[in-house]
């Protein structure tokens, strides 16, 4: 049997960051991944004609600046490119509103008096995500970890939060808790821009606008931007693909070893002590470390397995909710199709179907009854398929469908034909020639994602993003640092706090605890 | 249909409708002075006749009581054994088939949710009896396991004859075999073709069996029984004599010596195996099962806990509910269960206290009895010596084969 100091599961961009961190300290580190290249759910597959290109993730944009810097990324080909990304929120009776970058720093297609409304708004927000944005870089105060530096960020937090003024942390208080649409409606009036605001809160987590809580949705994903280069009005060039091809070459460089298509089926445990992992082809590797990066559903209930753990872990971690509730539509169209109004459909702009606020709940409410939403909201992206390929010209469109069900009600036979239907004659409506340049379609459901990507439940964050399992209650309270029950066993995927998006701090608070932690 | 038959199976008399067991019938018909109380959603009578009698039927004649209201889990499949190592503290690979071993079973901090009996009856089928509901608890455990738990409570009924002549009477019903069933082992027969099980075990230390069988061959069993009892002095009881017997025999109870840590709602009120003397139920070398970490943990540290201890008091008053002190003075734990014991004729107690491990406070004990004698407390401070469970030790409890009287 191989031995190794750490050997860790899954090659996940949060696989990628601890297995390349924990290298560089001089450990032997073995990185097990089941599919047959590095990636993860940002993984590149070959859609079309030897074209590849990340199949599920197809935003950039969250990348912690920490993990960047930490890791050392811009030795390996990580550029920057001026922030130009603007939002446009697709409406058909009036114009589309068109957020600037950083979230709406400015604004197009508003009343005057509603941008001065949405800029107080704005402010209030980004103040309030300071929240997440200062716990995101810690290992979360719980039963195991109560270290002093934690337990002083925490005050921290809470001190800064306070210092902003009595008014300030009393309608945080208020707020907090809050659903999106109450929040919204107090303050602002255009039907598009509400339905903008209420998608991105909700996008990627199983909470309508009108879900006590969905505000905490945006919160989270304002306090990602302000962690990542977006502060700095910056984008990664090349996207996913670069940041992640640049984490590879980062652990490759560090001495990381890979095993790739090494499905692991479980983890080798004697009297509650990880010592090795066993693959499905029968090969066993041993180590004193051994470090998840997948979902804490499969670590737990697959590779760990229910009889090594208390009833009482099970428990929670059954309860969890990790069922998938967005899809991944992903179109070649041989060139950039034009909008009515003649101009291009730019790869500058994330276009948002999301025309209302109402819009966004129904949608939601079919969710809630394992429905398809009668009129789906989506975000798109358009990129350029490069001169070098032989799609010479044309460009792929990214659509992040929300509200998709992991467990349709019937048969998903015809409805996955009907649900792209819905969607590109949604498109139709602005862009008239966007069905006749269509070269190729496929649409990834969450219980295909599930399959494809082994993630239980297909769900990009691993388990719901929501305030019961946020901080010290992710993935469950009990294993919120970190660690598990299984002395040696440590887990770091998206499951972990602060988890989500390609975030990437996941993984670096996870290395950070191993490396305090674990014997070499 | 299913209305009529509800209206049957529950008693109406009481603000709860209760359920009734297959029993019923036989035993309010033994009534002359009853008094019933619910156990388990079940009409259950604390006393029939006379309280004394009844206790004196189990330990110089025989006894019979219904232990229907009892939760009864059926547990299956090729991972039953597996399962129940990880639910269990006892190490049930060591269990032989047809045999019954008392265990305990404790949540991720170690504490004691409930104890019960395991009944082996082959390889991959078990039988769990509990005082407590837990079908929710034995499910989760379940996950990841072949096996299925079915909750039998409602659809098997059974009795337990404890008394010296409980074996002549089952000689009477022509069970074969009854000379050869040693204590905690069962089998599987019929009397008049009607199919039992039949355990050698009880709450009471003397000897006796507990017979399980389907709901309707209950009534047709308990006149066969009843019949062969005759002569042998077969007396129908309610739970007040034999919980007599119970303590005597030093066994505890769930929610009466101590708290569950599913109904605890006080943190400081949960006990570990050890805390209840039951440490040595634990095996500790088996695999994994659930509070292990947190029980290996607890003995690293000093404990002060509260425990479970045997008690005897001067006088004859019994002591239940009294406050132990120690040196007259400081309060150091509480009476849970205590009986005037007519076997030892002492003054008897289960008690939970706290001592740590000071063994000069276990010698300057006191209990503080407040005894009313007409309209008048009078406040006796007794002296309380530790000892050994159980309080009797009967020889015809183990004989085997048991006595022919």
């Amino acid at each position: 049997m191989k031995s190794y100091d750490v050997i860790v599961i899954g090659a996940g961009h949060n696989g990628l960051i601890v297995a390349s961190k924990l290298a560089a300290s001089g450990r032997r580190v073995l990185l097990i991944e089941a599919g047959d290249t590095y990636g993860g759910m940002a993984r590149s597959e070959v859609l079309f004609e030897g074209f590849q290109a990340p199949e599920l993730a197809s935003n950039a944009g969250g990348i912690s600046k920490d993990v960047v810097q930490d890791l050392g990324l811009n030795k390996y080909d990580l550029l920057f490119n001026e922030d130009g990304i603007k939002t446009v929120g697709l409406n058909i009776e009036n114009e589309s509103v068109i957020f600037g970058s950083k979230f709406g720093k400015s604004i197009e297609g508003i009343r005057e008096d509603e941008v001065k409304r949405w800029k107080e708004l704005r402010e209030k927000f980004f103040n309030q995500s300071h929240l997440f944005q200062s716990l995101a870089s810690q290992i979360p105060v719980g039963s195991n970890h109560k270290t002093f530096g934690s337990k002083a960020n925490l005050f921290l937090t809470a001190a800064k939060l306070r210092l902003q003024g009595k008014e300030q942390f009393q309608e945080l208080l208020r707020m907090i808790t809050m659903c999106i649409a109450d929040l919204v409606e107090e303050e602002l009036e255009t039907s598009s821009l509400k339905g903008l605001i209420s998608f991105d809160s909700t996008l990627g987590i199983k909470l309508g606008p009108r879900s006590p809580t969905s505000y905490l949705g945006l919160l989270y994903k304002l306090s990602q931007m302000k962690a990542s280069y977006q502060e700095k009005s910056l984008s990664i060039n090349g996207g996913v693909t670069s940041f992640i091809n640049a984490l590879f070459r980062s652990a490759e460089e560090n001495g990381v070893d890979f095993v790739f298509k090494g499905k692991v089926s479980s983890l080798i445990i004697s009297d509650s002590v990880a010592t090795g992992v066993k693959l499905e082809n029968g090969v066993e590797y041993s180590a004193k470390t051994i470090v998840s990066s997948i979902s804490p559903v499969n670590t737990f209930l697959d590779l760990v397995g229910a009889h090594n753990l208390e009833t009482d872990l099970t428990r929670r971690i059954r309860a969890l909710r990790y069922s998938g509730n967005t899809s991944k539509l992903n179109i070649i169209l041989e060139e950039i199709p034009k909008l009515h109004n003649s101009q291009n459909l730019d790869s500058n702009y994330r276009y948002v179907y999301a025309p209302s606020l109402e819009s966004v709940e129904s949608n939601f409410n079919s969710l809630k009854y394992n429905e398809l939403p009668s009129d789906p909201n989506f975000e798109m992206y358009f990129s350029k398929i490069s001169s070098e390929s032989s799609l010479n010209g044309a460009v792929m469109a990214s659509i992040c469908i929300q509200n998709t069900p992991y467990s349709l009600k019937g048969d998903w036979k015809n409805s996955k034909e009907v649900l792209i239907n819905k969607v590109i004659s949604t498109i139709q409506k602005w862009a008239p020639e966007f069905k006749k340049g269509i070269l190729f379609t496929s649409l990834l459901l969450p219980h295909e994602t599930e399959k494809k990507y082994c993630v239980a439940g297909g769900h990009w964050h691993h388990n719901e993003l929501q305030i019961d399992s946020l901080y010290s209650l992710r993935p469950t309270f009990g294993v919120s640092d970190y660690s598990t029950p299984i002395d040696g066993l440590f887990i770091c995927g998206a499951g972990t706090h602060p988890g989500g998006n390609l975030f990437g701090l996941s993984g670096l608070n996870a290395a950070k605890k191993i490396l305090r932690e674990s014997i070499k | 249909m299913t209305q009529l038959r509800e209206k049957k199976d529950r008693d109406t008399t009481f603000s709860k409708p209760l359920f009734r067991s297959p029993f019923y019938d036989f035993f309010a018909a033994q009534e002359t002075e009853g008094h019933w109380y619910d156990w388990n959603g079940y009409k259950s009578p604390t006393i029939l006749s006379d309280e004394e009698l009844e206790y004196f039927s189990i330990r110089s004649t025989c006894s019979v009581f219904d232990i229907t209201p009892l939760n009864k889990y059926r547990i299956v499949g090729s991972q039953a054994e597996e399962f129940l190592n990880k639910l269990t503290v006892r190490n049930v690979a060591k269990q032989n088939v047809a045999t019954v071993k008392y265990t305990l079973w404790c949540d991720q901090e170690g504490f004691v949710i409930d104890d019960g009996t395991l009944f082996r009856i082959s390889d991959n089928d078990f039988r769990l009896c509990s005082q407590e509901k837990h079908l929710p608890w034995l499910i989760d455990t379940s996950h990841g396991f072949d096996v299925e738990i079915i909750d039998e409570s409602k659809h098997v009924c059974g009795i337990s004859l404890q008394g010296p002549t409980a074996a002549s009477i089952l000689r009477l019903l022509g069970v074969n075999g009854i000379d050869n069933l040693k204590p905690f082992h069962l089998f599987q027969t019929k009397i008049s073709n009607i199919p039992i099980m039949i355990s050698r075990t009880g709450f009471t230390g003397d000897l006796g069996y507990e017979i399980f069988m389907k709901n309707n061959v209950a009534d047709k069993f308990i006149e066969r029984v009843w019949n062969a009892g005759t002569n042998h002095g077969l007396t129908a009881i309610g739970y007040n004599a034999l919980n007599m017997a119970r303590i005597e025999a030093g066994f505890i109870v769930a929610n009466v010596d101590f708290i569950s840590s599913d109904h605890a709602i006080r943190p400081n009120r949960c006990r570990r195996p050890d805390d209840l003397g039951l440490g040595w139920l634990v095996d500790l070398k088996k695999g994994f099962f659930n509070g292990k970490k947190a029980i290996l943990n607890s003995k690293l540290e000093d404990s002060a806990a509260f425990k479970i201890y045997t008690l005897e008091i001067d006088g004859k008053e019994p002591a239940e509910g009294s406050v132990i002190y120690y040196n007259k003075k400081d309060e150091v734990g509480t009476v849970t269960s205590a009986i005037w014991s007519p076997m030892t004729k002492k003054s008897i107690a289960l008690a939970q206290l706290k001592l740590g491990s000071s063994k000069s406070k276990m010698e300057n004990l006191w209990v503080e009895i407040y005894s009313l004698k007409e309209l008048q407390y009078h406040k006796l401070m007794k002296k309380v010596s530790i000892v050994k469970p159980p309080f009797i030790n009967l020889a015809r409890r183990s004989a085997c084969p048991p006595s022919n009287c």
